[in-house]
């Protein structure tokens, strides 16, 4: 289990986290979703004891990070942003080592080591230098690093950046496994899909505060069952707030000179009236987009843009 | 504990998947050692040159006074070379011979009547030693030919005249006779005597030049292996791996401590094999093997973790390595690594010994020569264990503080 409550940490002037609070459970997997430097990265390095926080506290299954930072440590797995893995080393060796610097030994670590193997599909190229894999399968062994000590929580800070469709699909394969082992699971990522497709539970994080957190359900809740309607082409961006005030239940998210987006129900109906009214205030329409109800339209919805990448 | 020894393995394998640079850091010092030693050879040095005669006299005496250069120990070093005067001069002139003699005509007429007669010696002002050695020996061949006619100027002046007869040799030859006979009496038994005494050469003061360079080189080595070690800190802080350790139950200690004992390793090692071609392919003399075996090792663990605190403290990779590579090239010129301090001028010499490895190669050469009392060696061997402790809590405290992140 993961408790969080109140982290603040700062870098000079700039307020990375503030006042971050949220609960993962055992099994559950916990997502921390956000636009890249939104305070992700920093929120995890807090958990894992990397970072110093200003304030707030981290418990990591009943252990503060502060105060018992090693007891909290040996309950940990964490797998990184970077591929933190020794080049000229095998894929034996890498695991070798953090099985061993999580305290594993002998025939444990070797039962272990052949397990990690097997589960991210790599036992055919143990032996070769880490060096000679491909970016795919360095990631999946980044992961196995992070498991092969069979940690209670498990931090995974945005660990298919950069990797292939396939890889990405096996990796998310892994996560859900560990969760489905008791495994409390917090998982960082700026991909909607992989947010909406893996984690029980949410928390959407935009310069360094939580701006909502839920199930996915009572995150979609929170947008009424309003479709976004995303419209491009040449607007006068007050003007057309006006023009479309005069429609009933439209909620103008977002209004600039080549882009309007705006939430609403049964948009597809109502199109003609709201390209009638925009034509009105001498905007030009040339292409719409049409979106269900989702975490990408609550972010906007949440934050007033688009997730950055 | 047990992972000290997991972190220096996993360094040692990383190194021995990386040959090139291991040999980058241990070739460099093999490369100036083996040049030197084949310019120098194993023993002394004895130099060699080229000895100009241009003999316009072309008389019996002028004759011997050329061949007197090419005798004995003086003939290993010098090629006596018969040549024209103007193409003597040309030849010293773009720096081809050691000196040019020049022989007047007349030379051998004077000698016999003890006349003035001019000898000309030009030296090629590039050399030091061949030039000096022909201006002396010239010089006693002069003082010897004073003597000479002291003694046996009349003698000389009949044998002038032109080609002796049979009746001039027959009684020259009687002159030369009474001579020796009048002469007898000091020379037979000798009023002086002189005896020459060659000092065997003391084995542990060997002017082997190979030997003179050697332990210089070893540290050279030593600074190599350092400075290359020292850039891992860099390597497992890009990579992640530093940050991903931080988030396990390990102490950064233990991690150092690793590192530390994996530089080590590879130091004793090249310190062995370092010793063992001083002791087997030098032929130096080795005293305190083991003790100067981990007199390297320890100097390196020290300088790695001298240098590995520049490493730290520098805001990039890149930073790091002009920083140590910075540091390191003075004391490499300074401390006696290259040029041995024997042939430094003394001010530098004295600076030189006050650095890091100027000192370790002082105490190094001692114990290789067998002049260190254990007392002594207690002590410094001290000295330097306080200075990689201290070097390692301040490495431990800048890893803890800042260089992770």
């Amino acid at each position: 289990m993961i408790e969080v409550e109140q982290l603040r940490k700062v870098f000079g002037d700039v307020v990375a986290v503030d006042g971050v609070s949220f609960t993962a459970r055992p099994g559950e997997i916990f997502g921390l979703l956000g636009p890249n430097g939104a305070g992700k990265t920093t929120t995890v390095g807090c958990i894992s004891g990397l970072l110093t926080p200003a304030s707030g506290r981290v418990r990591v299954m009943g252990h503060d990070v502060a105060r018992e930072g090693t007891a909290a440590r040996r309950t940990l797995g964490v797998v990184p942003q970077e591929v933190a893995l020794y080049e000229d080393l095998s894929a034996t060796e890498n695991l070798a080592y953090w099985g061993g610097a999580h305290g594993l030994r002998g025939g444990a670590l070797r039962r272990r080591i052949q397990e990690a193997l097997e589960l991210t599909g790599l036992q055919d190229r143990a032996k070769e230098p880490v060096k000679r894999f491909s970016g795919g399968m360095k990631r999946r062994l980044n992961f196995a690093c992070g498991i092969v000590h069979q940690p209670k929580v498990l931090l995974l800070d945005e660990p298919t950046v950069g990797v292939d469709a396939q890889s990405r699909v096996r990796l998310l394969d892994l996560v859900r496994a560990e969760a489905r082992s008791g495994v409390c699971v917090l998982y960082t990522t700026h991909y909607m899909e992989e947010a909406e497709s893996l984690c029980d539970r949410l928390a959407i994080i935009d310069y360094g505060k939580i701006v909502a957190q839920g199930t996915l359900a009572e995150l979609r809740s929170m947008l009424a069952q309003r479709d976004l309607l995303r419209l491009t082409g040449a607007f006068r961006p007050e003007a057309a707030r006006h023009a479309l005030q005069g429609l009933d239940g439209i909620e103008v998210l977002q209004a600039e000179d080549s882009l309007l987006v705006l939430a609403l129900a049964e948009a597809s109906r109502r199109l003609p009236a709201i390209f009638a009214a925009l034509a009105a205030a001498g905007a030009e329409v040339r292409g719409t987009t049409l979106t269900q109800p989702s975490l990408e339209s609550l972010f906007i919805r949440l934050t007033g843009k688009e997730l950055r990448e | 504990m047990r992972f000290v020894w997991a972190s220096a393995l996993k360094d040692l394998r990383r190194l021995r998947r990386d040959p090139a640079a291991l040999a980058v850091w241990i070739g460099i010092p093999v490369f100036v050692l083996l040049i030197l030693y084949v310019v120098f050879g194993r023993g002394s040095v004895m130099p060699q040159g080229r000895l100009l005669v241009a003999d316009e006299d072309g008389s019996l005496l002028s004759g011997l006074l050329a061949g007197a250069f090419g005798q004995g120990p003086l003939g290993k070093m010098l090629v006596v070379e018969r040549v024209k005067q103007d193409e003597g001069r040309r030849r010293i002139e773009r720096g081809d011979g050691s000196a040019l003699l020049i022989i007047p005509k007349g030379f051998g007429r004077a000698v016999l009547l003890n006349q003035p007669c001019q000898l000309k010696l030009i030296t090629n002002p590039a050399q030091r030693i061949l030039p000096g050695i022909v201006e002396e020996t010239l010089s006693i061949v002069v003082e010897g030919a004073f003597y000479l006619q002291l003694v046996a100027g009349d003698e000389l002046r009949v044998l002038a005249g032109g080609p002796p007869t049979d009746q001039t040799i027959a009684d020259v030859s009687v002159r030369f006779n009474r001579l020796g006979n009048s002469l007898a009496r000091y020379l037979d038994p000798l009023l002086i005597e002189v005896q020459t005494k060659v000092e065997e050469e003391k084995a542990s003061v060997r002017t082997n030049f190979a030997a003179a360079f050697l332990p210089g080189m070893l540290l050279l080595a030593v600074l190599f292996v350092a400075q290359g070690l020292s850039g891992d800190f860099w390597k497992e802080r890009t990579s992640g791996t530093l940050r991903r350790l931080v988030a396990s139950p390990q102490p950064l200690s233990w991690f150092l401590g690793g590192k530390l004992l994996a530089a080590a390793l590879v130091l004793l090692a090249v310190a062995l094999a370092g010793l063992a071609c001083a002791r087997w392919v030098v032929n130096m003399d080795v005293n305190y093997w083991l003790p100067a075996a981990l007199w390297i090792t320890f100097t390196g663990v020290a300088m790695f973790l001298l240098l590995g605190l520049l490493q730290l403290y520098a805001s990039s990779e890149r930073a790091g390595n002009i920083l140590s590579t910075l540091v390191m090239f003075p004391l490499i010129f300074l401390g006696g690594s290259f040029f041995p301090f024997e042939a430094m001028p003394e001010t530098l010499a004295a600076i030189g010994r006050w650095t890091p490895n100027g000192w370790a190669l002082v105490e190094l050469r001692s114990m290789l020569a067998g002049s260190l009392d254990l007392t002594r060696m207690g002590a410094v061997f001290a000295g330097l264990a306080a200075v990689c402790l201290a070097a390692f809590l301040v490495v431990l405290r800048r890893l803890r503080r800042g260089f992770v992140l």
